[in-house]
């Protein structure tokens, strides 16, 4: 006998389900090719868009390391990435894998592993945070977007910075 | 211009013989405290003096709020330099701390980054504790059936884990491996304290949570960093753009009597003159704006027109108070070459929701992801990059002269000096 348990749940397109999946790897390669207005793009106007790690998160404590209320803050985060911070060069490499997609209302529950690797000049290839993506998809006129996305990592010590949005 | 360091093997008279053995000879460059020979941040045996001298010395180090441990029987791991310890609340609503090494193999036995106990019990051979570190019992002490067991002379009450001295202000905790410390109040000096009684005004404060970051710079850096005010109108693009700080500011830089605290106060800028505009020109971005500016938000919550103070409280805390955003920012040596920070954000348990809210929304601020601290924690890797392989270098600190004094402005070194005033004293160098 199988000890799965079948809950009943509202069934998700194979279509909506490939959309979803192209939302996330758009959202990963313009955060590994820097293209951060790209990345603002993948939010809704009201989205919430927090880093944090696993110890706040399971803790109830709201700081976050990246906190935008709305898509006014995620767009001065992506502004901000390029024009203001101050940082050695490096490539980050985002590894998404696991994607699980449960419909909710008017929108999608959708959870995702995330591995991000770190390539600086004079250092081998390192990792800077495993973690996972808690978030809500909606259609938002004729595209899929993130009205929230919360980044939870299981690192607690990260290497010297986080230099962009994760 | 180079400083040229002369690496002599002096006779040691004014260090001890552990010292010697610990450590060769080291002679500053001239030029005293203007002057850091790259050693300080490079040397292993240097690093070993500071723990002793520094970590293990008379001072009082930074170890916790007492909002992460309100109830009797809550612990957390801490750090004093880069030896952890436990810091708990006992049942009659004392503080205690206590190495978190095992009294009879040195277990690190405290494995939870916080909870609630009536007794912690190393995992290795069930040596247990009270919540003041003493231990309480060992299993088999008298033996089974006759056949081992401790010798009849065991004396518990001689095995513990080894105590710290606890000092509690307003909600801030401090412990010394050194009991011979002076009260901590005399410690941090009169003006000093006052910036700490500034911001832990006594009231009850809510815990927000924690960022880390583990930057491989010396954990000095870190330190002079706060004490730099020089950098901050030309290093943070986002500082300088949006008014948080800059030179033409009313500030000020006031130590204690030692050099070895510091205070940079600012205000938020004014009109813009040319000659600051033009000295910071690379940096002032006058075409950028926010979208949001909620960020930068300034609710006026302390007595005066100063927006932001940034204390450094040897040997391992800065204070940060940067417009509505509070935090302590612990500074745990990782060698030579590598700290870790460990950022407590914090309000006030009387906020409104709205002052709660916003010092989560200017949060952004700060942090390893932070507008303006990424640039500092990038910039120390930088640093250390620069001065390893070059350890044989000295840097300069003249910005503002070549002593320590309080100055009312902030295009100075004078704290950098101060710190290195009392370090050298301190580390017999």
């Amino acid at each position: 006998m199988s000890t799965l348990t079948h809950e009943c749940v509202q069934a998700v397109s194979a279509e909506m389900r490939f959309g979803i999946m192209d939302l996330y790897a758009a959202y990963s390669a313009a955060l590994d090719e820097g293209r951060y207005k790209d990345w603002a793009d993948c939010f809704t106007t009201h989205a919430e868009y927090r880093l944090t790690t696993k110890e706040n998160h399971d803790r109830g404590l709201p700081i976050a390391i990246i906190y935008c209320d709305g898509k006014g803050m995620i767009d001065d985060r992506a502004f901000t990435t390029t024009e203001t911070t101050i940082s050695q060069p490096r490539a980050l490499r985002h590894i998404v894998s696991g994607i699980s997609v449960r419909a909710d209302g008017d929108g999608y529950r959708v959870g995702a592993d995330f591995l991000i690797l770190q390539t600086m000049l004079d250092r081998m290839t390192e990792v800077v945070m495993s973690g996972r993506y808690i978030d809500r998809v909606v259609v938002d006129g004729d595209r899929l977007l993130f009205e929230s996305r919360v980044c939870v990592t299981d690192t607690l010590l990260y290497p010297t910075s986080v230099v962009a949005p994760v | 211009m180079e400083t040229e360091i002369k690496w002599a093997t002096r006779a040691a008279t004014t260090t001890g013989a552990s010292d010697r053995a610990a450590a060769p000879d080291y002679v500053w460059p001239d030029g005293g405290c203007s002057r850091i020979p790259f050693w300080v941040y490079t040397d292993e045996a240097i690093y070993r003096r500071e723990q002793e001298r520094i970590f293990r010395g008379p001072n009082w180090a930074y170890v916790a709020l007492e909002c992460e441990i309100p109830n009797p029987g809550d612990f957390k791991r801490s750090f004093v330099g880069d030896l952890p310890i436990v810091v708990v609340r006992d049942t009659d609503g004392s503080v205690n701390a206590f190495s978190n090494s095992c009294a009879h193999r040195g277990v690190a036995f405290c494995q939870s980054e916080h909870g609630n106990t009536k007794s912690f019990t190393c995992p290795y051979h069930h040596w247990s504790y009270d919540l003041k570190g003493n231990v309480t019992g060992l299993p088999f002490r008298r033996g089974y059936k006759g056949k081992g067991g401790m010798p009849a002379d065991f004396d518990l009450s001689q095995h513990r884990a080894q105590p710290l001295a606890v000092s509690v202000r307003n909600g801030a905790i401090f412990a010394s491996f050194d009991s011979s410390v002076e009260p901590f109040e005399d410690y941090l000096g009169p003006r000093m304290l006052s910036y700490f009684d500034r911001v832990f005004d006594g009231r009850k404060l809510e815990l927000l949570g924690y960022m880390r970051q583990r930057i491989d710079g010396n954990w000095k850096f870190m330190f002079e960093n706060l004490k730099d005010p020089y950098h901050a109108s030309l290093l943070h693009v986002f500082f300088v753009t949006f008014g948080l700080f800059r030179m033409d500011a009313e500030s000020a830089i006031e130590m204690d009597e030692t050099g070895r605290h510091g205070a940079m106060i600012n205000r938020r800028g004014g009109k813009l003159d040319d000659v600051a505009a033009h000295e910071m020109r690379q940096t002032l971005r006058s075409d950028m704006q926010l979208k949001d500016t909620r960020v930068l938000d300034l609710i006026r919550e302390y007595p005066g027109d100063v927006t932001a103070v940034m204390c450094t409280f040897w040997p391992n805390l800065i204070i940060q108070q940067q417009s509505n955003t509070l935090a302590m920012r612990h500074v745990v040596p990782r060698g030579p070459d590598s700290h870790d920070l460990h950022w407590t954000f914090f309000g006030y348990a009387d906020d409104t929701p709205e002052m709660r809210a916003h010092r989560i929304r200017q949060a952004n601020l700060m942090g390893p992801a932070g507008f303006v601290s990424v640039d500092d924690s990038e910039v120390m890797v930088m640093s250390q990059e620069g001065v390893t392989p070059y350890n044989d270098r000295a840097g300069v600190a003249e910005m503002a002269g070549r002593t320590v004094e309080d100055h009312d402005h902030t295009i100075t070194e004078v704290a950098v000096r101060g710190l290195y005033q009392h370090y050298r004293k301190v580390m017999g160098l």
